[in-house]
Parts: structure tokens; sequence; C-alpha cells
């Protein structure tokens, strides 16, 4: 449905801010460091691209 | 109440039409039937008012008027400019307008950078793909500016993923960005080496090789068969 990719792509600027948001806390949480989990980022684009590619395959 | 009461019995009102209203004109707001009103440009006059003169020079509607695409301006596209400006990593892109594969070239450079960083890795391979990298880009720009002046409609990932014909409906963009991630997510967490891994960067010169292999003996393949269908 054309509708759910401009949905995904309408959530994804957001998305990839609250994983950024995410992994700055964690850093400084103690938990592990931003400079190892920033591939996160990445896949986390690269899923969302995929959605959009998965959905606009379907129509 | 009784069911077949008309509600609007309930609160009577003149009776003026005894056809049913379908509008209202646009110029004198007359209301109208449908036997005396005309649409002028997708708007409703009543049909006294649709022989006015002035009608002609009136713009459409914006609600009905026909999409017209405006030609973009191609006058401040500057290849020049996207070349020198493609020396900074992922701004030649940025500056034709293609902000995910920006984002896609300084990742990338920053990748290959952090590969070199590490102690004890790296080695000519990866520097030679960083010099490479640094000079694709600029020229990655000038050519994808060159044809937006053509006014050529350019794909955001144009020039990164060229595919054979029969791969196009492939997401390799995402796909590519999802195993780039998880090979950096794994090395960062010391489950993966990436300079074990690149070892055996020939294998990269390998699968090409058979990619094109493949590719050439398709394209034969479709002529053999085109040559039999035109017998």
């Amino acid at each position: 449905m054309p509708s759910s990719v401009a949905l995904i792509a309408a959530v994804r600027g957001p998305l990839i801010l609250i994983t950024l948001g995410t992994l700055i806390a964690i850093d400084h949480a103690g938990g592990l460091r931003f400079s190892r989990t920033w591939p996160i980022l990445i896949i986390t684009f690269g899923v969302l691209k995929l959605a959009e590619y998965m959905r606009g395959g379907q129509q | 109440m009784n069911p077949t009461e008309h509600p609007e019995n309930l609160n009577p009102q003149p009776e003026i039409a005894t056809e049913p209203i379908i509008g209202y004109c646009r110029a004198t707001g007359k209301a109208l039937t449908a036997a005396d009103s005309e649409y002028v440009n997708g708007v409703l006059y009543s049909k006294e008012y649709a022989q006015h003169p002035k009608l002609k020079n009136e713009p459409g509607s914006p609600y009905t008027e026909p999409i017209v695409s405006v030609p973009k301006s191609t006058a401040d596209i500057s290849p020049g400019w996207a070349f020198v400006l493609g020396l900074i990593p992922g701004v030649g892109a940025i500056y034709n307008q293609q902000y995910a594969k920006g984002l896609f070239h300084i990742i990338i450079f920053a990748a290959l950078i952090s590969i070199v960083d590490r102690p004890g890795a790296g080695g000519p391979f990866v520097g030679f793909m960083i010099a490479g990298w640094f000079f694709y880009m600029p020229f990655e720009a000038y050519h994808t500016a060159q044809r937006r002046q053509r006014g050529e409609i350019v794909d955001e990932m144009s020039g990164l993923v060229n595919l054979p014909t029969g791969m196009k409906k492939l997401p390799v963009g995402p796909i590519l960005l999802i195993v780039i991630g998880f090979v950096f997510l794994l090395d960062n967490l010391g489950l993966l080496r990436i300079d074990e891994i690149l070892r055996f960067w020939p294998v990269l010169m390998i699968v090409a090789g058979i990619i094109l292999l493949m590719q050439r003996l398709q394209s034969v393949g479709e002529v053999k068969e085109g040559g039999a269908n035109a017998e």
C-alpha cells in the first residue's frame, strides 16, 4: 500500500533520532560505549529502507 | 414519530425551487438547478453568467485546474561546483540533493578510516580503497550534476548500485547498509575481526568476475533467443 510506504518514510527520521538518543543514553548510563554501538544506526536505516521497498513491491 | 414524515416538514421552509439545487453560482451566488447551471473551467456558474466575456480571462480554480508540471530551472546547477564540493566527503552528493547518498558516502569514508586507524590492520588494500573512494565521490557528484543539468531525473541512490537489469527489483542499497552495519557492530563488540576478513579481499575480485561472466552469458543467451525468434 502506498500509504504505508509514506508512513515508513515519515517515521524514518524520528525513529533514527530515537535510536541515536537511546544509544547515547546507554553510553552515558555507563553501559556500552557509543563508539561500539553506532552501527545500529546504519542497521536501523537499512531495515526501514528495506521495509519501504517491501511495501512498495507488494502494491 | 411517523417514519414516513419527512424531517424537513417539521421545520417548514418556503418552497422556491421545485428542482433540487445542485450548487451556487460562483459570481452571483444564485442557487442553481441542474437546468440553468453551466461549468466554465470546472467552476459552476449560472447559465446567463457563463456567457459573460469576463469569464474568458478568468483564472481557473486551483482545485480543478489541470496540473501543469513546471520545468525545473537547471541554471543554478554547476558540475564544477559539484566536483569541488565532492572533495569534502558527502558534500558533493548533498549539493546534488541526494541526502541519503551523502550520508552513505560519509559512512563509507568514516568506516574505511576507522579500519585503517586500528593498530596493526589496514594495509595497502584499505589505503588504496580510501584514495579511490576519495576521488570517486567528486567525480560521481560531477556526473550527477551534469545529468541534473540536462534535466534528467536522478535517482537518490544513482551511481551507487548499477545492477544488471534482472536484479533491478532487489533492494540492494538497504541490504548493503544492513550487512555493513552488522559487520561493524560485530567488529565493535569483538565478535568478528574486520582485518581478519579483509585478508580475503581477493574473493571480491572473484565474485565481481563471476557476476560479469553471468551477465555476459545472459546477454549472449538473449541475443541468441532474439535471433531465433526473428527467424
